[in-house]
């Protein structure tokens, strides 16, 4: 009895549209006639191309695709910790346009600043337990040490910053997510001024401080966002350090906040109860802080307000850890120990 | 005949085409990927008299079929409708299938009868105050841990543990069956070596049965696993002594430091 069903559907798709193929495929709304898989929820779907930026791993090889952003000239600039050429940079249709870095082998936060209309990058090292400030082609600026004069760390190998951002002032701060799980506040001339967080389980605290976020879409209301990811909780904090509030996301390890329009987008590293440790996704959570759409996971399902357990559905990420959402709203997708595999593009549909 | 070299031509290229199977199609086809096991969750895995199951992959279109018999499942299997009733203990396996993506691994889940009824269970060493579950009758509780090991059903040590559990009476017993975590992302092994002594008045044991427990390579995935001890003997009293790995290895980040290791149940099989 089931077998007919799937062959009917088999047949349904291999046939030219008609209103039967449509409504049959349009319940099942994963699939579109070309047989393209289609993933996401609600207004955020996608098609997924898996082959974007592909390139010879003996010329231009990768380890662990960390972060990546999109700079002034709309070039995707994505970071890995092969120390062969830590920063590749492509044009959107995945073709190499440049690529430099040798000295970041723990190159892990990558964050876009714009001064007087340069770009400038923030690299988190935490190999090197280092900030770097670089100019977007390279050459350093400014280098920034563990902060050890605040007493909050014995050793410098006790900080493993893995995250920055930048306010439009030139004020930045650090997040040491794989050590002591400060946020650091820093001015453009890179003065420290406050240090909050640290790790524990209160409210202001951390387990896993690992992205943090400028979030200006509310215009009087500037506030960060700093992912707890083994907590799996995105908290939002003042400018001044103050905690705010706390958005729970049940099961999913979210990486970083990516701001784009007026949504925050997320990798997921992986679901927090699955059998496979590849148990990535992505996550779109909208300005009302409401999860929207899990592009590779279940649906987001409120019951009383409170978001059902997140996990993946189909083995299609393995461990993202970034994401960049560039102006056509395509994603690209940089993954942690996915076997040496280039980013992910995905086309909004 | 010129026209028929350049037709050949156009062929020898479709036909290239066609080989990088993932280079025609721009995007990704739904036959390249597959669906993920589908999630278990059982009300309890140690039967007293009945348990619930229930299995879900929350993704459009799928079926999911399963067997109980221990055997793998098929799309000729039994599909799975609602929640299952479990009055027997076995093996039950499930697998996720969908019209155009490829189906799941297999994922399955073991009940287990409830062993003798322990009239008295207590610990040598000191119960661990971060990882107490509900104590120490959290190993005879009839109650199986979930994937989350902070869900008060098992109990993590950093260190030996010495259990020592008193029967109703001499009893036969045939296997001792002790659950473990395996999760290594969190810091949690295999334990190392675990010994079962026996005695009929809690002060001459006689050793049993001892089994070691091969130390998890990188990349393993996180698991729940339960370890058989074959004991055949009658005894009143039961003391087993499950050790700690003492080395991490090194490919872990906790290299050289002693592991913690957790358990949630220990049952005595008749």
């Amino acid at each position: 009895m089931q077998s007919g069903r799937r062959s009917f559907l088999k047949k349904s798709a291999l046939a030219t549209g008609g209103l039967l193929t449509f409504s049959q495929l349009s319940s099942a709304f994963s699939i579109d006639r070309n047989n393209d898989i289609i993933i996401g929820h609600n207004n955020h779907r996608y098609k997924v191309n898996l082959n974007w930026g592909d390139l010879d791993p003996a010329k231009t090889p990768v380890k662990d695709c960390h972060e990546i952003v999109q700079d002034s000239q709309g070039r995707i600039v994505m970071l890995t910790n092969h120390t062969k050429n830590n920063v590749l940079i492509y044009d959107k249709s995945g073709k190499l346009l440049d690529k430099w870095g040798t000295e970041y082998p723990g190159g892990h936060g990558l964050t876009l600043a714009k001064e007087n209309g340069e770009d400038f990058l923030f690299i988190t090292d935490y190999e090197r337990h280092q900030v770097i400030k670089t100019t977007i082609d390279g050459k350093v600026v400014m280098t920034l040490d563990c902060p050890l004069d605040t007493g909050h760390y014995a050793q410098k190998e006790a900080y493993k910053p893995t995250e920055t951002t930048v306010l439009d002032n030139g004020d930045f701060y650090i997040a040491d997510g794989y050590g002591n799980q400060f946020i650091l506040h820093y001015n453009h001339k890179g003065e420290l001024l406050n240090v909050f967080g640290g790790r524990g389980r209160e409210e202001h605290q951390f387990i896993n401080a690992h992205g943090i976020c400028y979030d200006n879409r509310d215009k009087a209301n500037p506030c960060l966002l700093i992912t707890a990811r083994e907590q799996n909780v995105l908290k939002k904090f003042s400018l001044e350090g103050e905690y705010l509030s706390s958005i729970p996301v049940p099961g999913a390890l979210i990486c970083r906040p990516v701001i784009h329009n007026n949504e925050v987008y997320f990798a997921v590293l992986k679901s927090k109860e699955a059998a496979n440790d590849d148990s990535g996704f992505l996550l779109i959570m909208d300005d009302q802080d409401q999860v929207v759409s899990c592009p590779g996971a279940t649906k987001p399902v409120y019951e009383n307000h409170q978001l059902d357990q997140l996990y993946q559905t189909i083995r299609l990420f393995q461990h993202p850890h970034d994401v960049c959402v560039d102006e056509d709203d395509s994603i690209y997708v940089a993954q942690w120990n996915s076997g040496q595999t280039y980013p992910i593009k995905l086309t909004r549909v | 005949m010129k026209n028929l070299v350049v037709l050949l031509g156009l062929i020898l290229i479709s036909g290239c085409k066609i080989d990088k199977d993932s280079k025609v199609n721009k995007y990704l086809q739904s036959e390249a990927v597959a669906l993920v096991a589908p999630t278990l969750v059982a009300s309890n895995l140690v039967i007293d008299s009945v348990a619930t199951l229930k299995a879900s992959l929350p993704y459009p279109d799928v079926e999911i079929h399963y067997t109980s018999d221990g055997t793998a499942p098929d799309e000729t299997s039994p599909e799975y409708t609602g929640p299952i009733k479990v009055t027997n203990p076995g093996v039950y396996s499930f697998k996720a299938y969908h019209p155009f993506l490829q189906s799941s691994e297999i994922s399955t889940v073991t009940f287990y009868k409830s062993g003798i009824k322990v009239r008295e269970v207590s610990m040598l060493n000191e119960i661990n105050a971060k990882y107490p579950g509900n104590g120490v009758n959290t190993l005879i509780d009839n109650q199986k841990g979930s994937n989350s090991y902070s869900d008060g059903r098992w109990m993590g040590f950093d260190e030996d543990v010495v259990v020592e559990l008193e029967m109703p009476s001499e009893n036969k017993a045939t296997k001792v069956i002790i659950g473990y975590m395996s999760a290594t992302g969190a810091w949690i092994f295999s334990p190392a070596k675990i010994t079962v002594w026996v005695s009929d008045d809690k002060q001459d044991y006689t050793q049993v049965g001892m089994v070691e427990i091969e130390t998890e390579k990188k990349g393993d995935d996180t698991a729940l696993k339960n370890v058989e001890i074959p004991i055949n003997r009658t005894g009143k009293y039961f003391k087993i002594k499950i050790e700690n790995l003492k080395e991490i290895p090194q490919w872990h980040d906790g290299k050289g430091t002693s592991a913690w290791h957790f358990i949630d149940e220990i049952i005595i099989d008749e």
